[in-house]
């Protein structure tokens, strides 16, 4: 049943069959790119958040706005907020998280290309009080934003139901990760993992969870996938299709484990469903999982903590690095994570990605780093 | 004035004001007072990135150091490119920053003696304690959080909130652009972010120095600083005159005192000297130029192994007579209300963090102001703040926005080997042609 979600595949919005219903069902359509976005106050009004992941096949090139000198991702989303691509959506929301995004907000600033845009000043560093009160003070702000916009007010209930919704997809999404690790033999590919997770970015949530209960009984009862020789971690931010995922496999690996954007970060940590709605959207998206956005003290040893943990509880045997080209964030990070992997003795691999994965060069590094591998 | 070398890649540039002349001596004599500290163990040393709130560092009595400076001494020293390509060699992607690159490859490299013996000159003393402001760029506060791990040291990290599109709603509430302040009031919850995160790296400097702020101390550094800011913002005011007194070849100089020593008496009496010589000139009806007939606006980080292309203008008759690098540091301060002065100063000023409204109105303002006939935009290919940031803003806001041509060339800040010389003369070279019949037909 992996067609269903495969169905809702398509980053470009415009030509996503899925979102094409929902929008012709008379919902409004949100766009936003980054997973700090507090999508359940969308929700909440009644309003379909849809994620920006860049879209395969794009030249990423939209005028004096769109420099070369910055990731795939940022430069296609930028190409279908000002072209076709994104035409169907009512709105955007930025949350601020890197310096792509920054411009990709300039942009829309400067074009306007949707009716509805909003700005989220979120801060970069997580676990403090000051942050956690100024990032509670721009939700409360934009909660106001999206009310007026939707003409309605968002009371506690349509709120807390939002986030009961959410939560239950990040309990079914983490259900079916671990179908891929903790067990000796995988129950799903790592590249049909990240078709569901991509197809949650463009489904109502609720169709979603429906979708991966059914998925979840079907992989539980059947046989898992064979000829896995070497389980590895894929560390990285967005991609905006499978081909990284494809092409570890075709050579007999898999990934068992992520820190990615389209992956663990996307659905670990669950929102607090005891806390007012408000101050818990604030504290789970301000102290999820780290990510090379964050700059605190601790950030850098979450992360690897997280890197070693997921490791370990899906008897990984190697980290890839699949980082995007002009990713600062990331490839500033990776130079620290790599003395700690050297210092654990865990092989790790080092590859850019652009508009393509650079299938050819991947392939032989791959071929390589898999030999390595099993012979450690 | 112009300078006959200066079409080399590595020229240095020649300043016509003569305070320019005695800043080298004074990096130099900075870094000796860093290195006789770090030796006696008389003041911690503490590394920054580029736009950070120094006056906290001085009223504490630790030292800032700032390996970017570093990196730049590098640069115009010809010592980047053995240290960019170890980076490189270890890994570190070719499109990552030219500075991080080249303190990186110092840091965890070895070199041959041609390399360490002139390195020696203009090396830093190691950080006792590394902090840094994300108000330029992401990629700041993660270097210094590599260099921290490095030298096993503690760490801090200062956010800056990006100013939201709804402030520019906001009433004006500065006459002039102070620096790069930006016009519109900042909401009150902003600044109360901004004060909480420098209160932060107070308790980060009191926890590791073992010493209390003292906060009288606070106030006379935020007060010379201020001073500072007055005496280097009407030196930039002054440059609005035809002909214009100082170039960016000097401003992009002068700017040390105002990044490494902003909250010390002597930086402000330097800027008060400087104010003084940039008087006189007006006065005098003196500019650079004796027949000044372009005005240039060059944005950008600049070469430092080239500057002499600034001069390299002046055989077109052209000046560059504003640029918005050196001018970041200008920060009008108010000592009765230190932190939030600083915070406005560093952490909520043009950097990243501004908008692309505020950033027009900002460019409105300069072309404005120091009637300039066009832009030269130095971008920084590696750079994110400017290649991806500031450049394409400029572009778009001074092209269709404010009718002035921009030439935008690609290049580097440190690394000679981003530099395509002969190409990047020819484009001036065809840039000016294009201004002489814009503007003298």
């Amino acid at each position: 049943m992996i067609e269903k979600f495969e169905r809702a595949n398509q980053p470009m919005t415009l030509k996503n069959p899925v979102v094409q219903e929902l929008k012709e069902a008379g919902k409004r359509i949100i766009g936003y790119t980054c997973t700090n976005f507090p999508e359940e106050i969308v929700y909440a009004a009644g309003m379909i958040p849809v994620r920006a992941i860049g879209a395969p096949g794009l030249t990423g090139e939209s005028g004096p706005l769109q420099p070369a000198s910055q990731c795939f991702i940022a430069r296609a989303n930028m190409e279908m907020a000002l072209g076709e691509g994104f035409s169907n959506l009512d709105g955007f929301v930025i949350t601020n998280t890197c310096d792509m995004v920054q411009n990709f907000f300039s942009a829309l600033e400067y074009y306007k290309p949707f009716p509805f845009y909003h700005f989220i000043s979120r801060p970069n560093v997580a676990h403090s009080e000051p942050a956690l009160k100024f990032f509670r003070y721009e939700l409360d702000e934009f909660k106001k934003v999206v009310e007026a916009y939707a003409g309605k007010s968002i009371s506690d209930t349509d709120l807390s139901r939002s986030v009961s919704v959410y939560n239950e997809n990040r309990r079914l999404l983490k259900e079916l990760y671990d179908l891929r690790g903790q067990g000796e033999r995988p129950l799903l590919s790592g590249s049909d993992f990240t078709k569901v997770i991509i197809a949650s970015f463009y489904m109502d949530k609720e169709a979603h969870n429906n979708l991966l209960r059914d998925y979840i009984r079907e992989l539980k009862a059947g046989a898992g996938v064979d000829g896995v020789e070497v389980r590895v971690h894929l560390s990285g931010s967005t991609y905006p299709d499978t081909e990284i995922f494809d092409i570890i496999e075709e050579l007999g690996g898999m990934v068992v484990s992520d820190d990615l954007c389209i992956g663990t970060r996307y659905f670990v940590n669950p929102v607090n469903e005891k806390q007012d709605p408000m101050d818990a959207l604030a504290d789970r998206y301000l102290n999820k999982l780290a990510c090379p956005c964050m700059h605190q003290d601790s950030k850098l040893d979450e992360r690897y903590n997280f890197i070693t943990t997921q490791i370990k509880q899906n008897h990984g045997q190697g980290v890839i690095f699949g980082l995007q080209r002009f990713c600062d964030t990331h490839l500033v990070d990776y130079q620290a994570l790599r003395y700690r992997l050297e210092a654990d003795h865990i092989p790790f691999l080092y590859h850019e990605v652009e508009s393509t994965v650079g299938a050819g060069q991947l392939r032989t590094k791959l071929e390589t780093f898999f030999e390595i591998v099993k012979g450690a | 004035m112009s300078n006959p070398e200066s079409s080399k890649t590595t020229s240095k540039s020649i300043k016509s004001l003569k305070v320019s002349n005695e800043v080298f001596s004074n990096v130099l004599e900075y870094y000796k007072r860093g290195h006789e500290a770090k030796a006696t163990g008389s003041a911690k040393i503490v590394y920054h990135t580029g736009w950070d709130p120094v006056e906290i560092d001085y009223a504490m009595g630790v030292i800032p150091m700032f390996p970017e400076n570093f990196s730049a001494a590098c640069g115009a020293t010809q010592l980047s490119i053995p240290l960019i390509e170890m980076a490189e060699s270890l890994n570190a992607p070719e499109d990552l920053c030219s500075y991080f690159k080249n303190h990186y490859g110092f840091m965890k490299g070895e070199f041959p003696e041609e390399v360490t013996k002139p390195l020696a000159r203009i090396r830093i003393p190691d950080p006792d304690l590394v902090v840094s402001a994300k108000n330029l760029c992401r990629l700041h506060p993660l270097w210094m959080k590599v260099a921290a791990e490095h030298y096993d040291v503690p760490y801090f990290s200062i956010d800056a909130p990006v100013m939201p599109p709804r402030y520019d709603k906001n009433p004006v509430a500065y006459k002039e652009q102070w620096g790069a302040h930006v016009k519109h009031r900042i909401d009150a919850e902003a600044i109360e972010y901004g004060v909480a995160q420098l209160k932060g790296y107070i308790a980060f400097l009191e926890k590791y120095t073992g010493q209390k702020m003292d906060y009288d101390r606070l106030k006379e550094c935020v007060a010379h600083s201020g001073r500072m800011g007055e005496y280097y913002n009407e030196i930039f005011n002054l440059r609005k005159a035809v002909p214009c007194p100082a170039g960016g070849e000097d401003l992009n100089t002068l700017v040390f005192f105002a990044v490494t020593m902003a909250g010390t008496k002597e930086a402000a009496d330097f800027y008060e000297r400087t104010l003084a010589e940039v008087k006189e000139r007006v006065a005098q009806g003196k500019g650079v130029l004796e027949n000044e007939r372009f005005r240039i606006i060059f944005d950008g980080i600049p070469p430092w192994f080239n500057m002499g292309l600034f001069n390299y203008l002046h055989k077109f008759g052209a000046l560059s007579v504003e640029e918005l690098y050196p001018r970041i540091w200008c920060g009008q301060l108010d000592p009765d209300k230190p932190l939030e002065s600083i915070a406005i100063k560093y952490l909520l000023s043009m950097g990243h963090t501004a908008t692309f409204s505020q950033f027009l109105e900002y460019n409105r303002d300069r072309v404005r102001d120091y009637k300039a006939d066009g832009a030269i935009l130095w971008n920084l290919t590696t750079c994110r703040l400017m290649a991806v940031i500031l450049n394409p803003r400029d572009k778009t806001t001074f092209e269709k926005e404010l009718g002035i041509p921009a030439l935008m060339l690609d290049a580097d800040q440190v690394d000679p080997r981003r530099f395509a010389h002969a190409q990047i003369v020819s484009r001036i070279d065809a840039f000016m042609e294009m201004l002489e019949q814009r503007k003298y037909g």
